[in-house]
């Protein structure tokens, strides 16, 4: 686990008190699943969000995938909210990867083959631990996204991880398994 | 308790300066001890219905619950963000909706509404440390001058029982009173023991059933966000009612403040602005009790007097200590394995290691100790998620599988005595904001 990620844990430390919120946490509730009425990207450039986030997060046997939950339509406000920096850096990877998919393939992402889609993510993931260029760099941040929004779906959270807290329960049921520890 | 009872320019016998623990504690011990006191702080009432979000799963919050720096587009924090703290956004007394501290929490109870509830007791065992290895200092109290006051405490504080702190050889022989609740935490508990290490569970100022008309944790797991139930010990349910019951107790908004000195060098009151007169006044009394948390208090104290308040020996600003984040680490268990989805979030408990290290024998070169506390399971952030590489069914399905394995583990240990605030870094503006007085 990178240092990064372990200092985040800390603000869930068993005995830590969170020491600061880097949020102000102020915007718009997120819209409900499979609303269309976007606030920052077009409808081309929301498609093709919607098709990277599922081919990242997909609809298997279990449960519903990225586009399901409503992914597109989470990131859409959260890019919306964002620093014109970060917009720019949204909309100029979403261009990039379409240019990949020209150069390669002679169309559109969205328009190409399964495997010619899989392949270009394939490349991209492969230096996602140190990415470079302006696509690596796009897809660790939709990937980013697409694990937020998704596990804070209903469909990510209740269909897919089965999560059975958050509200009051009768009783809280001891441990008694024998987890050969 | 909002409302001013009486012109707040009379005579007290005591000014208690903030709500949270200390202040809380105060504002009831003297009231209840006969005396008239004055209670001091920037933020209203919380009013848990309106003020806390419990029980609101992450797509019915804004932002999903994530915090949010529109910088760096990341709503990726993975903690949950207390709404209490989002709804503080709009709160004109804070500086900036671009970073909102847990210190600057305008409201009455203040951190007490999001502590963790582990009330680990401290004894000479940590308090005299430095007799024993030489390192730093004692502190100036013993276990014996507190212990009353903790004897008082445990009818409020009132919960799981809170003897996790004795010595820490003692420590050791205090057995597990409840079955541990949380896999994530059962598995190390069973193999410290196993060590040889002195594991047990966490002790948590939380009720386990009904008590002075609070009911019993229900096991919602919104704890941090403020206990809508008031099952968690807190200002707001624990200290500042049985205190408004005395009638002797006044409160004020105040939106900075600074103690009165009198001739004589001692303190004759204080001075404040009132949060909604906008007006100035001063309070007095012959005791005022600065309880404004870590920075605060020393901050009102160095803008009390020139050189600072009780200042003569030139510590105010030194040996301050706060609760700061330690190391964590957290990881998954494999004995944990293809287990089936539980509920692990509400949890009421998790394991506890106390200190272990340097206590029969001397460690050449490791310095003192630290306790463990360790929890896990299946909580609502599948926090080890944004970690796994790859992308596609592979990853979706690695995220599943592992996701009741989850397991962390902080380790709390001692502050160095290097840490310090001077005059020069604590502003003397009265600008409303960060000041909770």
């Amino acid at each position: 686990m990178k240092r990064r990620n372990a200092l985040q844990l800390i603000a869930i430390g068993a005995a830590a008190t969170p020491l600061a919120a880097q949020n102000a946490g102020h915007h718009a509730a997120s819209k409900a699943v499979g609303s269309t009425a976007l606030r920052f990207f077009s409808p081309a450039q929301n498609m093709l969000v919607d098709c990277i986030s599922e081919m990242i997060i997909p609809a298997d046997e279990h449960s519903g995938g990225a586009s399901a939950a409503g992914v597109a339509a989470f990131i859409d406000d959260l890019v919306a909210d964002s620093d014109p920096s970060v917009q720019k850096a949204w909309t100029d990877g979403l261009a990039a990867i379409d240019a990949d998919a020209r150069s390669r393939f002679g169309k559109p992402f969205a328009e190409a083959a399964e495997p010619q889609r899989d392949q270009i993510l394939a490349a991209l993931a492969e230096n996602e631990d140190d990415a470079k260029t302006l696509l690596e760099r796009f897809f660790v941040q939709i990937k980013r996204q697409t694990i937020s929004g998704y596990y804070t779906s209903k469909v990510g959270l209740i269909d897919e991880l089965e999560y059975k807290g958050g509200g009051p329960q009768a009783e809280f049921p001891a441990c008694k398994e024998d987890h050969g520890a | 308790m909002e409302i001013t009872r009486e012109t707040p320019t009379r005579t007290f016998d005591a000014i208690v300066v903030g709500t949270g623990a200390t202040g809380g504690w105060a504002a009831k011990q003297l009231t209840e001890a006969g005396m008239d006191v004055l209670v001091l702080d920037a933020g209203p009432m919380p009013e848990p219905s309106r003020d806390f979000a419990h029980h609101e799963m992450p797509w019915e919050r804004p932002n999903r619950g994530l915090s949010f720096d529109r910088r760096r587009s990341q709503p990726a924090s993975s903690d949950k963000l207390p709404l209490v703290w989002s709804r503080n956004a709009d709160n004109p007394t804070l500086p900036s909706r671009q970073a909102l501290y847990l210190g600057a929490l305008a409201h009455r109870g203040r951190r007490t509404l999001h502590w963790s509830r582990a009330a680990h007791r401290l004894s000479d065992f940590d308090f005299k440390a430095a007799s024993r290895d030489g390192y730093g200092d004692d502190w100036p109290i013993s276990y014996a001058e507190i212990a009353l006051l903790l004897r008082q405490g445990r009818g409020t504080h009132r919960g799981q029982r809170l003897r996790g702190g004795l010595s820490a050889v003692a420590r050791r022989q205090v057995p597990a009173r409840h079955e541990l609740q949380l896999r994530g935490a059962a598995v190390p508990r069973k193999t410290a023991l196993r060590m040889g290490l002195p594991a047990t569970h966490r002790r948590i100022a939380q009720l386990s059933r009904p008590h002075k008309g609070r009911p019993a944790c229900h096991f919602c797991g919104a704890c941090r966000e403020g206990c809508d139930i008031g099952a968690m010990f807190n200002s707001i349910v624990s200290t500042l009612p049985p205190a408004d019951a005395t009638k002797r107790m006044t409160c004020a908004r105040t939106q900075s403040c600074a103690v009165l000195m009198g001739k004589d060098g001692k303190a004759r009151g204080v001075s404040y602005i009132d949060r909604l007169t906008k007006q100035e006044y001063e309070a007095k009394a012959k005791n005022v009790i600065v309880a404004a948390s870590t920075l605060e208090s020393v901050r009102i104290l160095w803008n009390s007097h020139k050189d600072g308040l009780g200042n003569s020996s030139g510590m105010l600003g030194h040996y301050i200590m706060d609760q700061v984040a330690g190391a964590s680490v957290s990881g998954v268990f494999p004995q944990l394995r293809n287990s089936p989805p539980r509920n692990d979030d509400g949890k009421s408990s998790g394991a506890f290691i106390a200190n272990f290290r340097n206590i029969e024998s001397r460690h050449p070169k490791f310095i003192r100790g630290y306790c463990m506390s360790m929890s896990g399971g299946q909580s609502e952030r599948p926090l080890y998620a944004l970690d796994k590489k790859g992308y596609g069914a592979a990853l979706k399905q690695s995220i599943r599988t592992i996701r009741p394995w989850q397991g962390s583990t902080c380790q709390p240990g001692t502050c160095c005595r290097a840490m310090r605030i001077s005059q020069a870094s604590t502003p003397r503006s009265r600008t409303p904001g960060a000041s909770p007085c």
